[in-house]
Parts: C-alpha cells; structure tokens; sequence
C-alpha cells in the first residue's frame, strides 16, 4: 500500500516536472510555436501575428516621437526625441508648421520603417514551409499603409505560392493593427492650426469634446512646448513640440 | 529729472537694438542639419545650400511666404506652411488663408450616430474608412451646435436566426441591423410599438412572433432584446456594464444593453437571490427615472446607474471601498477626490471639481497670499487671488514658474505651464456666483513688469496697475544709467537734484535665461542695481596705526574718521543688536528686487553660483585737523 503511494508520488512529481519544462520552454522560446507548425498551418493567421508586433512597435515609436522614425529637428523631453511640428526661432512670431501633411507623413513613415521587417516576417515564413518540404515561390511587389479611424492596416502586396502535393497561391496579405493614431494626429492638427495661427492652443477645450482624450502641455527651455495626446482607455500616446510666439524673458 | 528720463530712454531704445540686432536677415527655405523649414537666420552659412538662400526676409520670398497647405486626402487645411514642405508630402499649396478658401470651410459632417465639425472632404473621407454615408450640413458653422446635431438613428432589438438557428438579437439601429444581418422586411406596423408609446406605458404588443422561417429577420424598434414577447435566447438579466454614453446600464444573458441601471426595478427574494421587480423595465427602451434632486449625476449612488457627465459623474467599474446595489459598475465622480493640497485649498472633504482650474502652488512661486481687483473686459471689477505675492526675497525665485492645475475626469494635470522667467503669473478667481459655492477658474495672465516698472520714477506712476505690474519701494535711492545712485548723496552734488527717493520694480521679479543669454540682456538688467559707495576718511596726521591703507584701521577707528557716505561701513556687532542693517545687505536686497540680480536662492533653496559683494578700499585721504 505504502509503495503504491510512493509510486503514485513519484509519477505526481514527473508530471509536474514535465508541465513546467513545457511551460518554462515557451517562456523562454517564443517562437517555438512556429517551429513547431502552429502558426503557418494559416500563413494569413502567421504573417498577422508577425507584422502586428513590428507595426505596433513601428506605431509607438512614432507616436512618441512626433511622428517621424528619425526626428530630424527636434527637443528633447524626458530622454526622448521629440520633433518639432511647428517652428520659429524668432520671438513675437507665429510658427511655420514643418509638417503640414501629417497624417500623410506618420503613414509614410510608418510603411518605411516596416518595410524590411515585413521581409524578415515572409522569409522566416518561407524558410518554415521549406523545411516542411514545401516549393515555396515568394514574390514581393508593392506595400501600402494606410492610417485609418480607429486601426492603421497594412496591405502586403507578396504573392505566395505553396507546393507539395497540391499548389496553394495567397496574392495579398492584410494585417490591421488596432490603434487610434489617427484620432490623435487629427487631434494634433488642430493644435497645430491653432499654434500657427494664434500661438497657443487651448488644451482644456480637447478634454471637454473628447473626454477619453488628456491632452498636456509641457512648457520647455527657450519657449519651446511640448503636447502630450493621450488616450485614456488605451493608454495610447501622440506627441510633438512646437515654438511659436515666444516672448524674450525678462519682462 | 528730463535727463534721467532721457537716459532710460536711450536704455530701453539699446536694448530693442540689441534685441533687434540678432534678429535674422537671410531666408532659409531650410536651416542646415536638417533644420526646421523658412526660418529667418544671421548668416547664410546656417542654410542648407541645397535650398533656396535670399538676404531678406522670409515673408518677402516666393518659396516661404506664409501659405494654407491642403491634404486633398483627408480634407485638412493647415495654415502658415511652407510650399515646399505642403507639395513634397502631397498636398497641395494655397497663399490664401484657409479662411478665404472654399474647400477649407468647416461644416458638420453626420455619420451615423456619430458628429464632428470638418470640411466637406475630411467627412467623406471620413464615412468612406467607417464605410457609412454622410449627412454633410454647411449651414452649421460652430462646433458645439454640430456635435449636438448627432442625430441617434432609431434603436431596437434586432432579431436574427443565428448561427445554430436559434433566435438571437443585438441593440442596433435599424440601419445597423439591415447592414449587419441583410435586408429585412419591415415589420409590420402592428407590431412595431412607438418609443415614446413605450415610455408612457402604451404600445402595441407584437401580436404575433414570426417564424424565423417566414422572416429570418425583425427590427422592433423602442424593445429590448429581453423583452419576453421576442421570444429570443437573451435572458433578462445578467450583471452591468458601462455604456458608450457613460451611464450604467443593465446588461441581458446575450451580453446586450438594456436600460439603465436602477436598482428598484429589482427585488430579492427568499433565498437572497436578485430577481426582476418591473418586467416592463427589460421589455421596452424605458428613459430613467431614478435620479434624486439632491445628486443629478447620481455620483457614487448604489442605486441609481444614471450618470451625467456634465454633473460631474461617469459610469467606472466599482472600487473596494464603493458600494452598488446590483453589480459591479458605478457612477463615478469625475472630482479629484484622492486630491489633497493645503496650500491650494484642499483639504479635508474640499476636492477639486471636475473642470475646475486653479494655481499650483509650487516651490518659489510661494502660497496664495495675494487679492486684488481687475478690469474685466465688459469693464466690471472682479476679485482675483494671486499666486506667489509680492516679496522677492521668498516669492518669484529663479528657476520658479507659475502654472494652473485642472481636474478632469478625475485626475489632477497641469493645464498651463505659465512659461518660465515668470512673464506670466497665475491669477484665479471664483467662478460660482452662488453663495458660499467654490468653482475655482484660473489662467496665466501676461505681466507688464521689467524696464516698464525700472523707468518709473515715483509712486503714482510705478503703481499705475492699470499699465503696469509694478511696485514701489522707499529706500533713498534711484536707478541710473549707472546703477543705483543715493539720493542723500546726490544732493547739492548734481544737476539733478530730483533723485528719485525710491525704485520701481516688478511685482513679479522676472527671471532671465542664463544658459542662451547671447545678447547679455541679464546682464544688463542686472546693472541697474549696481552700486559704488565712496567713503572719505580724515585721518589726523601722524596717526600711529596708518600705513597708507584704510584696511589697517580697526571699524571702530574707520567710523571715528569717516566723513562721508559713512552708512556704507560694515555695522558693529552693536548696531546690528539694535536692529540697524549692513549696507550691502540693503543694496543687495534692492538688486535681487530687479530680478535673477544680485545673490540669492533659487526657487529649491540653492544658493546657485557663487557671488559676493567685493569691496575695494580705497587708499585713505590723509589730512590735518
């Protein structure tokens, strides 16, 4: 009786043991749900899965940077680049805006930075089905973003073709990310308008119309202000600077 | 008393030379390094060579005049651009203001339930990404008077045959429901009941519950989809949740909104259990009735889900600590209630207001002190409390700045940062007109202080508060081309004898920035508190201690042969007992008054560089008495 209670222990144990193995193997190895075929079973479902972290990466960067990769004219608030959208270096002045296409602009730059991670996403695809034994026929022609109300989309132009026993072809792939940029650079437009116009903008107004938005203005060095759109259920963040009608200190 | 005037003048007349000696004179259409775009620079080797250079102004070239830059995507119209910046991103350039040009007009723009105040184009962009038609009304030019205009389309319960052929529903509108499930055949008027007939308890009942085989789908409009006579699978009730309108609503087993939230029309019964009280209530749309007088937001009710924003409530999941009836979502108080300042005012159950505004009371700006009366701009008088006050020694320290705080939807922000130098200060007011009631509203008001108070010369003028944010002090002496002249001294000695017995400066001592100060204009405000004090000496000859220097007589013997402008000697141990104060300790006190002059803390009680007061003594006059 006391063995078979040793011996059902001990079986508790391994089983215990193995679960946490399997556990600690995909904490530690992501992706070896890949590797094990989870994912391209559906390529849609694979390339989604890959892109939607590069294009959320991609989006939060921009965000935060006031909507460029690289920021080429920019302040430095809190360790990070953050560019101007509205400039001058003069005082008693209204800014010039620096980026009047904005949403243009974010969708461009966003297409620009995922580019070549789009690649490495359909090569490792590729490279997956290829070691399934698969002819694969990987052929990439255009890409597009677009920012949209309340989801950026990203159209991947890549024809795939998979032979084994029968041929499969998927012509597009089209991986939409959930995301409000596009509500707060439309915000920022408007704030934009009013620092070029009038110098200033009036930030509580925003709260009011929109009361899951928060909007900050930071003042800066050398009246330079920094805005902060923040989304509050989503947490999501849009920020840019702007120097416009700066009055010289001392009175 | 005219060439003091004249001197300050040729100051002021200096000092916008200086200004305007720095200001640009080449127009870069884009500054090196990847600068900015049309900017107004000193030299043309600060332009990027690959754009166009002109040695005048921007507002005089082709290539920078100010423009309307038009995303002929997005229907977005953003002004002051630069043409090339517009066109190289795909818009298109207009010198027009967008004021004057047609496709930038502003309009409202209906798409479904929803508003928003856009050009014509930005809402068919619009409706096209949602993919709904646009109602687009150009005869509506304001935006309040558009975002009431959303129109909310009919709602109802949709009926569907769903997946398993079961009889499902979803709260749609009409419109929604065909879009979502196919066309359906009207139903027929019978048995679609009015929501108002509903509302006051009339209606007509669907006599009859079509087949899904005849129908396969129905929109009864003003019913809910628990409503027993659909004969759908949602049950009446399953727990809470928050609305997109921000109130608390009763939610059925198909996870749909029924109404809102009121803890009467359900009873417990024997075994504790919640059941339905008022069967009409998860039937029909039914507006609420549950809010009491006394709380119009219905803020932290437990029975009550009917929250209004503009009360100051919002529909929240419900916190330990916060207690509800029925489920696990409350009307929140949009308040600041976890904000405590006393300085500020908030103390005990004082919190700040949703929506209200006030002065931060911040390191070196100081603590409320202050009331005065302003001009509003009908011409009627309103108190105002001042941040910070008026002594320089502890308000208005370098590196303080003024800034207004708000409360919204509960939470404490900065809403104005008032710049730093302290050009504007922050002034608040109470905004409640009812008695006893407190609404703070606060802005950052711009400052009239500087050379506007320094070249005051007496009181009247100085304290004008309808120019100028200045104030004065008696202290016999004056400022001078040459920096702080004693009037005592000055007397009998000058042309001039109408010294000024005082100063005029700023309420709100101004602060400058030291770190890009290229023009020295610190420097030069500074120096109006500068100061030389020459002490004569008559020394009898043969005087055994002097050796031709003044630093080798004792204070005692200093003050016992001082003859003239003695008061700048250091004071002895006993006139500093009896009150009396050191010279530089006056001096210094009038510099730090200017502004960031003299030697002082910082607004977090830093000393900053080190200064002192340096002392050169001269060689003593030797005489014979």
């Amino acid at each position: 009786m006391r063995l078979k209670r040793g011996q059902v222990t001990i079986f508790i144990i391994i089983a215990i043991v193995i679960v946490v193995l399997i556990v600690l193997a995909f904490l530690i190895f992501p992706k070896i749900k890949t590797t094990l075929g989870l994912g391209e079973s559906n390529p849609s479902l694979f390339i989604q899965t890959c892109m939607e972290e590069v294009i959320k990466d991609a989006v939060e960067k921009i965000s935060l940077q006031g909507g460029s990769v690289e920021p080429g004219f920019f302040t430095l608030y809190d360790d990070q680049k953050v560019e101007y959208l509205c400039y001058t270096n003069e005082y008693y002045k209204t800014c010039v805006v620096q980026q009047p296409m904005l949403i243009e602009h974010i969708t461009r730059e966003i297409k620009e930075d995922i580019e070549d991670k789009a690649d490495d996403c359909f090569n490792s695809l590729k490279e997956s089905y290829q070691r399934q034994g698969y002819d694969v026929n990987l052929k990439k022609e255009t890409m597009n973003v677009d920012l949209l109300p309340r989801r950026v989309i990203a159209n991947l132009n890549y024809t795939l073709t998979l032979t084994k026993t029968d041929t499969k072809r998927y012509d597009s792939f089209v991986v939409v990310l959930n995301n409000n940029l596009y509500e707060l650079s439309a915000i920022a437009n408007n704030i934009l308008k009013w620092e070029a116009t009038y110098g200033d903008a009036e930030i509580s107004a925003y709260m009011t119309y929109y009361p899951e938005l928060k909007v900050e203005k930071i003042i800066q060095s050398e009246g330079t202000k920094v805005y902060i759109i923040t989304d509050r259920n989503t947490r999501n963040k849009f920020q840019f600077a702007s120097r416009s009608v700066v009055l010289p200190a001392g009175g | 008393m005219k060439k003091r005037t004249i001197n300050l003048g040729i100051i002021l007349i200096l000092g916008i030379f200086l200004i305007m000696s720095v200001s640009a004179s080449f127009c870069c259409e884009k500054v090196k390094n990847n600068g900015p775009w049309c900017q107004n620079m000193e030299s043309e080797s600060d332009c990027d060579p690959t754009y166009d250079v002109v040695p005048t102004s921007c507002e005089a070239t082709s290539y920078c005049r100010a423009g309307t830059c038009i995303d002929n995507n997005n229907g977005i119209c953003i002004p002051n651009s630069p043409w090339e910046a517009c066109t190289t991103g795909g818009g298109s350039w207009d010198q027009r203001a967008s004021s004057d040009i047609p496709q930038c007009q502003l309009g409202c723009c209906l798409i479904g339930e929803q508003a928003a105040f856009v050009t014509q184009v930005a809402c068919e962009s619009l409706a096209s990404d949602v993919g709904q038609e646009s109602n687009y009304r150009a005869d509506i030019t304001d935006e309040l008077t558009c975002l009431a205009s959303a129109n909310p389309s009919e709602k109802g319960a949709c009926v569907f045959a769903n997946e398993h052929s079961q009889r499902d529903c979803e709260m749609l509108t009409r419109e929604e429901c065909q879009t979502a499930h196919g066309t359906a055949p009207a139903a027929q008027p019978s048995q679609q009941p009015g929501f108002l007939q509903n509302l006051f308890g009339g209606g007509a009942q669907p006599s009859e519950t079509p087949t899904l085989e005849e129908l396969g789908l129905s929109f009864y409009p003003g019913y809910l989809c628990s409503a027993e006579e659909l004969n759908t699978i949602c049950g009446p009730l399953k727990d809470t949740t928050c609305g997109e309108d921000g109130r608390v609503y009763f939610r059925d087993t198909c996870n749909q909104l029924g109404n809102v939230y009121d803890s009467s029309k359900l009873a417990r019964n024997a075994l504790g259990q919640w059941e339905i009280a008022d069967a009409n209530y998860f039937t029909y749309m039914i507006n609420p009735d549950c809010t009491p007088a006394d709380n119009l937001g219905n803020s932290q009710s437990a029975t009550c889900g009917d929250c209004d924003y503009i009360s100051g409530s919002t529909c929240k999941p419900k916190k330990i600590g916060e207690t509800v009836d029925y489920g696990g979502f409350i009307c929140r108080s949009l308040d600041c209630l976890d904000y405590s300042n006393e300085a500020e005012g908030f103390t005990g159950d004082v919190h700040p207001k949703h929506g209200e505004t006030w002065c931060a009371n911040t390191p070196g700006v100081g603590l409320i002190t202050a009331t005065a009366t302003d001009t509003n701009e009908d011409g009627t008088a309103e108190t105002v409390t001042i941040t910070g006050g008026d002594d320089h020694t502890v308000n208005n320290l370098p590196g303080s700045s003024y800034y207004v705080r708000i409360c919204s939807n509960g939470e404490v922000s900065i809403k104005d940062d008032c710049g730093q130098f302290r050009q504007k200060v922050c002034v608040q007011s109470n905004l409640d007109e009812r008695e006893d009631n407190i609404f703070r509203g606060a802005v950052c008001k711009m400052t009239i202080g500087g050379f506007a108070c320094y070249a005051q010369n007496n009181s009247a003028d100085c304290e004008n508060r309808d120019l100028r944010d200045c104030k004065w002090i008696e202290t016999g002496y004056a400022f001078s081309a040459n920096g702080l002249i004693n009037k005592t001294e000055t007397e009998g000695r000058t042309e001039d004898s109408s010294v000024a017995n005082g100063i005029c400066i700023p309420l709100y001592t101004p602060g400058f920035d030291r770190t890009s100060d290229v023009a020295g204009e610190s420097g030069a405000t500074c120096s109006l508190g500068d100061s030389v004090c020459v002490v004569n000496y008559s020394v009898p000859v043969g005087h055994g201690a002097l050796t031709g220097s003044v630093s080798d007589l004792s204070l005692e013997e200093k003050k016992q042969y001082c003859k003239h402008n003695c008061q700048c000697l250091n004071r002895t141990e006993a006139e500093i007992t009896a009150g009396e104060v050191e010279w530089q300790t006056t001096m210094n006190s009038m510099c730090t008054a200017i502004g960031d002059c003299g030697t002082k803390n910082n607004f977090i009680g830093r000393p900053g560089e080190p200064r002192q007061i340096i002392f050169i003594e001269a060689a003593a006059e030797e005489t014979s008495e």
